[in-house]
Parts: C-alpha cells; sequence; structure tokens
C-alpha cells in the first residue's frame, strides 16, 4: 500500500495536443481509484504516467513521499496489468509468473512458493506449465494478474484489464479483483472506460474528459450529484435525461410544460443572477413515475406525454417519451405493457431534479433538502 | 475458421498448381545439375541429359576432391560462416532494436545515417584501402569484420521489432528488465521467424562468397571454399582453352581421353556448394513460421 500524489500533472505532445492538464489527485492507502472516460480522455496517459512509461511534460508524481519523476518503472514498486494481457508469448505460464521475481533476484525456493500461492489464489495452479496460446481469454488475464500479484508492489495499475473479455467473464472477473484488491489491499489505480465497472469497484471515481479532470468523488457522489452535463451523462445506464427549461418568474417553462419552483429554490436562484434565461434540468430515468393522474396540487412536475417505444430489459421496462421535442427515457421497475402511442402521466419530484448551467453546463448548487442529501450523510458517517 | 470463409476449392486447386509450378522451377534445375555432375563430363556434352545420369561418374566428385586445400578451404568457410553469422546478426539484432527504441537520442539521424550507407558506397579502391588500413588484408578477419552489419537486415529485423508488442516490452520494463534483458529474454525469442531469416541470408551470403578470398587474401591457407572452386573452375577452363589453341588433332585425342569438362566439374562444384545449407535448412525451417506471438496479446 502506498499514498499516491499527482500534483499538476500535464502531458503534451509534441504535436501539439494535450493528452493530460493539470492534474491534481491525492490517493490514499488502500484505496481503490478508478479513472473513467471515454477514449482519449487521457486516462491511459495519466496511467502510464504513473508507470514511468511516459514521460510527464510536468508536475509531479509522489509516492509515498518520494518524488519519482524520473524514476525508471522498474524501480518505482508498481505492478500493472495490461489491456491485451501482454504475456510473454514463450515462457510458460509459471515463468510469466516469476519473470519479475527472477529480475529481483529473489532466491528460487521463494519464487516458487510466491507463483504457487498466486497460481492457488487466482485458480490457475494446474495451468502453470501451459504456455500463453493454450489458454482462453479469462485464463489469460488471471496470468496477467498473477504476475502483478506475486510482485507484491505497492500500487497496482490496471489499463482497462477487462475490456477483452466477455461480459459474464467480465462480471466473473470484477468481483475477483475486488476481493483481491481487499485481500491485498494494495493502492490500485484502475482504468476503464465502463461506467458499471466504476461504479460497482471504486471507492473513488475519477471522471475524465479531453485531458482534464471533471469530478472525483465516491461512486455515490458522483451518481448522485453529477458536477456538471458530461457526468450526468456520462455515468449512470441509461444515461441521465436532460432538458432544455426557461427559467422565468420563478417558473420553469418548458414547452407547455409550467412549473412553479419553490421559493427556496428561486431565491437561490436569483442570488446567482438567474432572471430569465435557459438551465438545462437533469433527471435519472429512475425518477420518472407513471402516475394515474397529473397531480396539480403537488410538489412535483407532473406533465402527460406519448409513449414512443418501450424495451423490456427483464425484470425492468425502459420507456421512451418526448418532451418539447426532446427525447427522454424512463426507467420502470415492471414488466408492464406500454403501446406506442398510448398516453402516460408522468412525476417528477423536485428532489430528483439536477439543475446545470446552459453556458457553462455546470451543476449548480441548489440546496434542496432531499434523498440525496440523506444518502451522501449516511455515506459519509460510514466513511 | 469458419466453413463460408474458407478458400473456394477451384481457388485452392489454382493455388496449388501455381506453387507446384514454382516448386518444380527450383527443383526440376536441381536435378538436373545434379544429374550432370554424376555424368562423365564428355557424354554430357552430347546433350539429352534431363534429370538421370545416362554414363555414370564420380569423377566430377573425384576432380573437386583432389584439391589440397578442400578441407582447410573448408573449415575457413565453416568459420566464417559460423563465426560471421552469429555475431553479425547479433550486432544487427542489437543495432535494429536500439533504433525502435523511442528514446534513443538522435534515432531519427543515425536511422538515416546507415540508411545513407545502403545507397552510396565508397566503390572497390576505397574500400581496399580501408581494409589495408585496418591491416585486415589478407586475416581471416577480412572475412568477418566488413560484413558484420548489412544495413538491408538492420532495416528488415528493426520493422520487424517495431511489429512486436509495445506492452509486452513494456511489462518487461515494469517486471524489472534492463533494456539489454528485454532484449536477450523478451525480443529475441520473439523474433525467431526474421533472426532464421536473416541468419539464412547472412550465412549462404558467407558461404557462397568468393569475392573477398580471391581479391583480399594472397595466403591460399586462409582462402574459402567458395574462392578455391572458383579458381578449379577458372584453371579448368584456361586448361580446355589451352588444349583447343594447340594443334587441332591432337588436341581432341586429349580431350577424348578426359572425361571431365569444365561443365560437369561446375555441376559437382554447385552441388558440392550448396549440399551445406541444403542439410542445414531442414533444421531452420520450424523457425520460419509466423504467429510467435500468439497468446501474448489479445489481438
Amino acid at each position: 500500500m502506498a499514498k499516491i500524489e499527482l500534483k499538476h500533472l500535464y502531458k503534451d505532445y509534441e504535436d501539439g495536443k494535450h493528452a493530460v492538464t493539470d492534474f491534481n489527485l491525492t490517493i490514499d492507502h488502500e484505496e481503490f481509484i478508478v479513472l473513467v472516460g471515454p477514449s482519449g480522455c487521457g486516462k491511459s496517459t495519466t496511467l502510464r504516467m504513473i508507470a514511468g512509461l511516459e514521460d510527464i511534460t510536468s508536475g509531479e508524481i509522489v509516492i509515498d513521499d518520494c518524488v519519482e519523476n524520473h524514476l525508471h518503472p522498474k524501480d518505482r514498486n508498481i505492478a500493472m496489468v495490461f489491456q491485451n494481457y501482454a504475456l510473454y508469448p514463450h515462457m510458460s505460464v509459471y515463468d510469466n509468473l516469476a519473470f519479475g521475481l527472477k529480475m529481483k533476484k529473489i532466491s528460487k525456493g521463494e519464487i516458487d512458493a510466491k507463483v504457487k500461492e498466486a497460481a492457488k489464489i487466482l485458480d490457475i495452479y494446474p495451468l502453470l506449465e501451459r504456455k500463453p496460446k493454450e489458454l482462453s481469454g479469462g485464463q489469460r488475464q488471471r496470468v496477467a494478474l498473477g504476475r502483478a500479484i506475486v510482485r507484491e508492489a505497492k500500487v497496482f495499475l490496471m489499463d482497462e484489464p477487462l475490456s477483452n473479455l466477455d461480459a459474464k467473464l467480465r462480471f466473473q472477473t470484477r468481483a475477483e479483483i475486488s476481493k483481491l484488491h481487499k485481500r491485498l489491499k494494495a493502492t490500485t489505480i484502475y482504468v476503464t472506460h465502463d461506467q458499471t465497472e466504476a461504479m460497482t469497484m471504486a471507492t473513488r471515481i475519477v471522471v475524465m474528459k479531453d485531458g482534464l479532470i471533471q469530478q472525483v468523488g465516491t461512486p455515490r457522489e458522483i451518481y448522485l450529484k453529477p458536477a456538471n452535463v458530461f457526468v450526468g451523462k456520462f455515468i449512470g445506464s441509461p444515461a441521465m435525461n436532460f432538458i432544455e427549461a426557461e427559467y422565468v418568474n420563478g417558473e420553469l417553462i418548458i414547452g407547455l410544460i409550467r412549473y412553479q419552483l419553490p421559493k427556496s429554490i428561486v431565491n437561490q436562484l436569483q442570488q446567482r443572477d438567474y432572471q430569465e434565461q435557459k438551465i438545462i434540468l437533469g433527471i435519472r430515468p429512475e425518477n420518472i413515475s407513471i402516475v394515474t393522474e397529473v397531480e396539480e396540487q403537488s410538489n412535483n412536475l407532473s406533465f402527460v406525454t406519448e409513449v414512443e417505444i418501450a424495451e423490456l430489459m427483464g425484470a425492468e421496462t425502459l420507456v421512451y417519451f418526448n418532451v418539447n421535442e426532446q427525447q427522454m427515457i424512463l426507467k420502470v421497475n415492471d414488466m408492464g405493457f406500454y403501446n406506442s402511442g398510448e398516453k402516460i402521466a408522468l412525476s417528477i419530484n423536485l428532489e430528483d431534479m439536477h439543475f446545470f448551467d446552459k453556458v457553462t453546463e455546470m451543476r449548480l448548487p441548489l440546496h434542496v433538502e432531499n434523498n440525496v442529501h440523506k444518502i451522501l450523510e449516511r455515506e459519509s458517517i460510514k466513511l | 475458421m469458419s466453413k463460408s470463409m474458407e478458400t473456394p476449392l477451384p481457388l485452392r486447386i489454382l493455388n496449388l498448381i501455381l506453387i507446384g509450378i514454382l516448386c518444380l522451377t527450383i527443383i526440376l534445375p536441381f536435378m538436373h545439375i545434379l544429374a550432370l555432375s554424376f555424368n562423365n563430363g564428355m557424354d554430357a556434352q552430347k546433350g539429352g541429359i534431363m534429370f538421370l545420369p545416362r554414363d555414370w561418374s564420380l569423377e566430377n566428385y573425384t576432380e573437386v576432391f583432389k584439391q589440397n586445400n578442400l578441407i582447410n578451404g573448408l573449415m575457413i568457410s565453416i568459420f566464417r560462416t559460423v563465426v560471421g553469422t552469429t555475431i553479425g546478426v547479433g550486432l544487427m539484432a542489437m543495432a535494429a532494436y536500439a533504433l525502435t527504441v523511442k528514446t534513443l537520442p538522435g534515432r531519427k539521424y543515425i536511422t538515416l545515417f546507415i540508411f545513407f550507407t545502403m545507397l552510396f558506397s565508397g566503390g572497390t579502391i576505397p574500400y581496399y584501402l580501408v581494409l589495408t588500413d585496418l591491416n585486415l588484408t589478407n586475416t581471416i578477419w577480412v572475412y568477418i569484420i566488413p560484413s558484420l552489419y548489412s544495413v538491408t537486415n538492420i532495416l528488415l529485423l528493426r520493422t520487424f521489432f517495431n511489429q512486436l508488442p509495445m506492452s509486452v516490452i513494456e511489462a518487461a520494463r515494469i517486471d524489472g528488465s534492463s533494456e539489454f534483458k528485454i532484449f536477450r529474454t523478451i525480443v529475441l525469442p520473439m523474433s525467431k521467424p526474421v533472426l532464421a531469416t536473416i541468419s539464412l541470408f547472412t550465412a549462404v551470403g558467407h558461404w557462397n562468397d568468393w569475392y573477398a578470398g580471391t581479391f583480399y587474401v594472397r595466403d591460399e591457407m586462409l582462402k574459402p571454399l567458395a574462392t578455391l572452386l572458383q579458381e578449379m573452375l577458372t584453371r579448368q577452363d584456361a586448361l580446355a582453352d589451352i588444349l583447343l589453341r594447340s594443334s587441332g588433332s591432337q588436341a581432341y585425342e586429349m580431350l577424348d581421353r578426359v572425361s571431365i569438362t569444365s561443365e560437369s566439374l561446375q555441376m559437382a562444384t554447385i552441388i558440392f556448394v550448396v549440399l551445406p545449407i541444403v542439410c542445414v535448412y531442414p533444421f531452420i525451417q520450424k523457425y520460419f513460421v509466423k504467429g510467435i506471438t500468439v497468446g501474448s496479446i489479445k489481438e
């Protein structure tokens, strides 16, 4: 385990492309940090800079109070699992696992014990004599993990280790990596573009876009309070719905729908000089409820719309509909029948609405006493 | 491969026919040369021999083996081939690997510098003067040192190394390998096909080279097999020429008594020179395989 501090990291390429810009993050001992973002967002570059495989343009990488900017990868005491396994093809599984230990000039007996122990943990003991070409994709990835385990490094770096596995195997291996982390307690930095992996494995998630950190937080924080429209869109499946609304005289106007905001919210918006302008409203698909009729008197945003299409996903159903010519999705936990063109009444609780600035697309930090706060409070007590 | 992805039968037959023709163009001339080498030289001049000797004779080979320095020449050839190929391929591989390392200072300029020598050479006389200044002429090292590098081979190796999965090399780097250890324990074992090819090219080049022995070496004991055989052929040609220029009928009588001609001797020489390479080939054939990195990375 180790404490990692990444201070003002920059990576610029010769062609002028900025891969990573002002990356700041402190990672505590035993943390499992997931860097998540779309392709080309700089997450792998950041990981490679920490590994020493990529030079940094400026900034500092500090591991356990030691600046490691110019240390060779082998001197950083890190282990890395690659997306494409990167096994040594001419060596047996045993030799693949033992290679790093041999480089450290550890005695043969100790190497043997460590390799066999790792092989037992990963359930690859019977495969030790095989060559990588004789293994399935899942087995190869286990060997790659084993190679990292035997090193007993203080930092584990994982670059999309599950992306080449099929869905079932990915699900299994994901759980195994989480278990492994709990067992080994090594500080881990994991790169993925899969938000499900990020949500299920991370102690904290770092969402990146265009080389910039968009948000750092626990999975709950990221999901419940996305810092901007991008994070809201990227985390969650199906993605958060975004709809443009006009804010006029304390009312939100979405086409023909008018919604009177509570006074506390109006005051907060006025404090931020919001008068008559557009804002973006974000709503998670599971926070839209189907009601029997429009609730005229309630505090909820309520309206009638038509079902465009419904997709049965198993125990849940996704219903697509339009509001003011903007497509939205709602998720219901039933297997009900929803026919195209069918009229449905929908209701959205104020507590479940996310407000974003139209220009900056940043979250408006409006204080709404709601479930989100209760959940996050519970989490902070737990932490 | 699924059945639908398989090559259609007519195309496979066409492939087989084309490859068959290609094989025949190589095998048939070799068979023809073999037949001529075991045939009486004068009889062979009458023509009509294809793939089987008509008048069996071992005299061509006896003549080849009559050379005094033949065994010594064979040893020189073996020495220069083994040592020259081993050191040469090793150094070329190291140079090529260094050129693939992105952090090598001045990599572009070094590559350009090497490439330049492929396009423009110094010429025979400057080359000879350099060899003399280095005291290489009339030593065995004149066969080894100047041929330690070949730009074409370095570029071939570099291209192959560039195609190796970078992540495997990076994994070794993280595992604690030094660059030389990565080269020795990871890169070389993964590059067996290209190393086998380059080794074969280099070894054949060394084995067949008669030029260096002819122009840069005077000591008979330092001449390789190819040079000795080349000299023998020249002598045989000269002898036939002298005989033909002397009084006509006597010459024909003498030639009638001789069962070796310059052509038949040439055929035996070719077989004698080619045989070692033919014998070695099956042992290195297994390295000419594709997919040495199978299982290493997810393609």
